[in-house]
């Protein structure tokens, strides 16, 4: 790693700013005296970020009832067009009482068929993205070759739209699951890997070095020392991914892959049941923020370290 | 740690002989020969830029000099040992790790088990008054304590050779003093040879056997001082004040002309005079 360190600045700029994981606050305590340390405030933070996480919540969900009584509202007047526009009433029991199987022949699905189509879709091609990323993007690292060679192709790789993919990844697998896999894979393929290799190379070298000086073999360094440094980032970088990785399953089903959620929007708007659109776009939201917050979790459980104070 | 493995051992000597370290372009030293004895204490000070980081990198093994040999312990250098620890100013410690499973970390890279290498980690802490924060992580320590717990786990290797790289140059004053003779107190148990980089010149005076003074780039050295004062030592003793004065003149020449332009400097100074008039 440390002969490709100068060359990786060239990189910087194009990723995205995550550097406030970057040793930033190592620099924070240096003033204290040796006999002086922090108050352990572990005790005290616990129920504190409970306690703002319930009020997270209670907000959330103040501004939704909000929304939706103003949608009524509007509904009601008729400002709103309800044709179009359908209001909570009329969508929420819709949502409740599960929307019938939609569709003819092999495009016939459920609600629950399309959830989990989609679902199942969006886990395997961005853990597939994000294990491959890491991979490639060590072996960037790891090899000044690779870095010559692979870096330009992954970075001119990583800014094409993934809804590009589609034509290719239909002829190549056909329509259904394969594909979708595919795109949502491609959608986060190129940027992950990109941030991947900055995450590595902005490990410090005093890092690298006092690890190498303690006797770590150059595969334990991989797992006990750089990874473990470029986790924060990394993790950063994974979360933000996960939206890309929605937003391509549910376009990839939109667009040619006919089955899924992003496909039940296309039929809803086909038989021109706005309820059945408005129950997926619902959907879609809900089942995103709450991945969102399971990778917040995960995150918390991961970086537990960064956590502490 | 002041068990020395039952048998005794030789003190690590260190030898440069005619190296020159280029980094592509860049010629960061030229034609260094420096012998450090074994068991001694050897203070490095220099202007920026002149080659005092590429040397300790040199004698650790993590990088090879371009031309000329490094020996330590009188074989020739090649990689990494853990008969050398490292101390840098930050960047020791990894975050992940509780004070005690960094100390840990160099018993398990020995294949020691988790366990034993935790307990002897808890040990070693405890004996210098860490044991209520061997679980805290890094974050949760002042600076000053992140350096006695890289300082313990750096001893508890029993090295040959210990390199510090301005370990200290990030605490403030008080704390910096405190980490100077409890360096001192640790080292003066071992048989350790140490090369240590400092910007401080009360520093060196208060720790060194002996003074290298480098000068600019590329870097070459031109002075050795040696200081046969007992410690502790008191820094406004005729001769250390007369050897502070001797590195003070041989710095001011030494400014990084690399970082400013003659007219720049030629401002700066010039300011510097009419405010002495
Ligand atoms: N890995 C590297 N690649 C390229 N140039 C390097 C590298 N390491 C050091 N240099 C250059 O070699 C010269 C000496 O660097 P070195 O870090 O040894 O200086 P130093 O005396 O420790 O300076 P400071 O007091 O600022 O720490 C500098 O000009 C530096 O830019
Ligand atoms: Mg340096």
């Amino acid at each position: 790693m440390t002969g490709n360190r100068p060359e990786s600045k060239l990189f910087e700029n194009s990723i995205p700013n995550t550097a406030e994981h970057n040793g930033s606050k190592t620099d924070k305590s240096t003033s204290a005296e040796v006999s002086q340390v922090r108050t352990p405030r572990s005790a005290t933070v616990k129920p504190s970020r409970m306690s703002m996480a319930w009020s997270e919540a209670g907000w959330l969900l103040f501004a939704w009832l909000l929304i939706a009584a103003l949608w009524e509202l509007g509904a009601y007047t008729e400002v709103l067009n309800p044709r179009i526009l359908p209001p909570p009433s009329e969508t929420i029991p819709y949502l409740l009482q599960g929307p019938a199987p939609a569709g003819i022949g092999a495009q016939r699905t459920t609600f629950i068929g399309a959830i989990l189509d989609t679902l199942s879709r969006v886990a395997i091609g961005y853990l597939l993205g994000i294990f491959a990323a890491m991979l490639v993007g060590a072996l960037i690292v790891r090899y000044k070759a690779l870095r010559r060679v692979c870096f330009p192709i992954v970075q001119t790789l990583a800014p094409v739209s993934p809804v590009a993919w589609i034509p290719f990844a239909i002829a190549l697998v056909g329509i259904g699951s394969p594909a979708a896999i595919f795109v949502v894979f491609m959608a986060i393929f190129g940027s992950m890997t990109v941030s991947a290799v900055a995450a590595f190379d902005s490990v410090p070298e005093e890092m690298l070095k006092v690890g190498r000086s303690l006797g770590t073999s150059s595969t334990h360094m991989w797992t006990r020392v750089i990874i473990p440094a470029a986790a924060p980032d990394l993790m950063v970088m994974a979360r933000m991914s996960f939206f890309a990785a929605w937003m391509a399953v549910l376009a990839g089903e939109m667009a040619g892959i006919n089955s899924g959620l992003g496909y039940l929007i296309i039929l809803g708007q086909q038989m021109y049941n706005m309820k059945l659109v408005m129950v997926g776009i619902i959907t879609i939201g809900v089942l995103g923020f709450a991945i969102d917050r399971l990778l917040l979790l995960i995150q918390r459980r991961l970086l537990w370290w960064e956590y502490r104070r | 740690m002041t068990e020395m493995n039952g048998k005794k051992r030789r003190p690590t000597q260190v030898v440069f002989e005619n190296v020159s370290k280029r980094f592509g372009e860049k010629q960061a030293t030229k034609d260094v020969s420096l012998k450090v004895p074994g068991g001694s204490f050897t203070v490095i000070i220099g202007p920026s830029g002149c080659g005092k980081s590429t040397m300790l990198g040199l004698a650790a093994g993590l990088d090879e000099p371009s031309e000329g040999y490094v020996f330590v312990g009188g074989r020739e250098v090649a990689g990494p040992t853990e008969n050398v620890a490292l101390l840098f100013q930050h960047y020791n410690l990894f975050p992940w790790l509780s004070a005690c499973d960094n100390v840990a970390f160099a018993f398990r890279n020995r294949g020691m088990p988790r366990k034993e290498a935790r307990r002897r980690a808890m040990e070693l802490l405890a004996n210098v008054g860490l044991g209520d924060y061997a679980d805290k992580v890094p974050d949760e320590l002042s600076g000053g304590m992140k350096q006695r717990v890289a300082l313990v786990r750096a001893f508890a290797m029993q090295p040959g050779l210990l390199l510090m790289d301005e370990p200290f140059a990030a605490l403030d004053h008080q704390t910096r003093r405190i980490m100077q003779n409890y360096l001192l107190m640790t080292w003066q148990a071992t048989d350790a040879t140490v090369i240590m980089v400092t910007h401080d010149l009360d520093e060196a005076l208060y720790l060194a056997d002996r003074l290298v003074l480098f000068s600019g780039s590329p870097g070459t050295i031109s002075e050795v001082i040696d200081i046969d004062i007992p410690r502790p030592r008191k820094l406004d003793e005729d001769f250390l004040a007369s050897i502070r004065q001797r590195l003070e003149a041989h710095l001011e020449k030494e400014v990084a002309y690399d970082e400013f332009t003659e007219a720049e400097l030629a401002k700066v100074m010039g300011f510097a005079s009419a405010g002495q008039a």
